[in-house]
């Protein structure tokens, strides 16, 4: 089951996602997140992953793109948390190597 | 606790999180349940038309079908934030997909009071023909394959709408 609640009050958009993150429902997120950011692309947006159980690697990489483009990601618990941190330090990483770019 | 029992803990949950996040053998789509709450913004109907649509095509409903039960879930969701929440941003449409082997079930819930289907207009009517308003339930009989609507037990309206695909609808 993957369970996405929007909630858009506020500045800042956020997405709820819950349950299983996997294959063919990542793209469901993506279409969604898509859709949304189709309307409101300034507005930085807040995606709680805090309630998820499983998530495969296109999960993953999905969650490191919305990162990329500027959401925030909320986690709880010690596996979304640890993966949460990995996305982080992963782009992180990458933002370091675009501005020490000569 | 030394330090080496955390570093072999911490090593233990470092494998299972790699074998958890990393797995390819994911559970298959069939029989699943994907479920989308929105605030009552029209603006939000968007991305529950691009599920729906999404979740059908990948159900393996042909284009045309897809499209119908997009536009069918669109007609469901406007209904439910104008006339079930009346727009009140604090009340919520919830959406669920049923994913099965032929059939795709869809439930639109509103926090509203419900209504008597007796009571509305005929769009047929000549006299209603010109409404440009009214015939979002008469779409939505046309393009699905069954249409019902209850009263939720913890409050609030739900329509029940389930479309066939068109290889099981031969067998049936």
């Amino acid at each position: 089951m993957l369970k996405i609640a929007i909630h858009n009050e506020g500045q800042t958009p956020s997405f709820v996602v819950e349950g299983k993150l996997v294959g063919p429902w990542v793209k469901e997120l993506e279409k969604c997140w898509e859709s949304v950011l189709a309307t409101e692309p300034s507005l930085a947006m807040v995606v709680n992953v805090a309630e998820l159980t499983f998530i495969d690697s296109e999960g993953r990489e999905l969650l490191t793109r919305m990162r990329r483009q500027g959401a925030r990601l909320v986690s709880a618990g010690c596996l979304m948390n640890a993966i949460v941190a990995e996305i982080e330090a992963e782009v992180k990483k990458e933002e370091q190597s675009w501005t020490y770019r000569p | 606790m030394d330090l080496q029992t955390i570093a072999a803990a911490d090593n233990k949950l470092n494998v299972f999180r790699r074998a958890v996040v990393l797995s390819d053998d994911a559970p298959a789509p069939m029989k699943e349940t994907v479920e989308l709450s929105i605030d009552s913004k029209l603006e939000l109907v968007g991305p529950v038309e691009a599920l729906a649509k999404s979740v059908s095509a990948k159900l393996g409903f042909e284009e045309e079908d897809a499209g119908w039960i997009e536009l069918a879930v669109r007609e469901a969701v406007v209904n439910a934030i104008k006339h079930g929440n009346h727009y009140l941003a604090d009340k919520r449409v919830d959406v669920q997909f049923l994913v099965g082997q032929d059939a795709i079930t869809i439930h639109v819930r509103d926090c509203g009071e419900g209504f008597d289907l007796t009571h509305l207009p005929d769009p047929l009517d000549p006299e209603n023909l010109l409404n440009p308003t009214g015939r979002g339930i008469l779409w939505m009989r046309t393009f699905m394959d069954e249409v019902e609507y209850s009263a939720h037990p913890e409050g609030g309206c739900v329509v029940r709408m389930r479309k066939y695909k068109r290889s099981s609808k031969k067998q049936i």
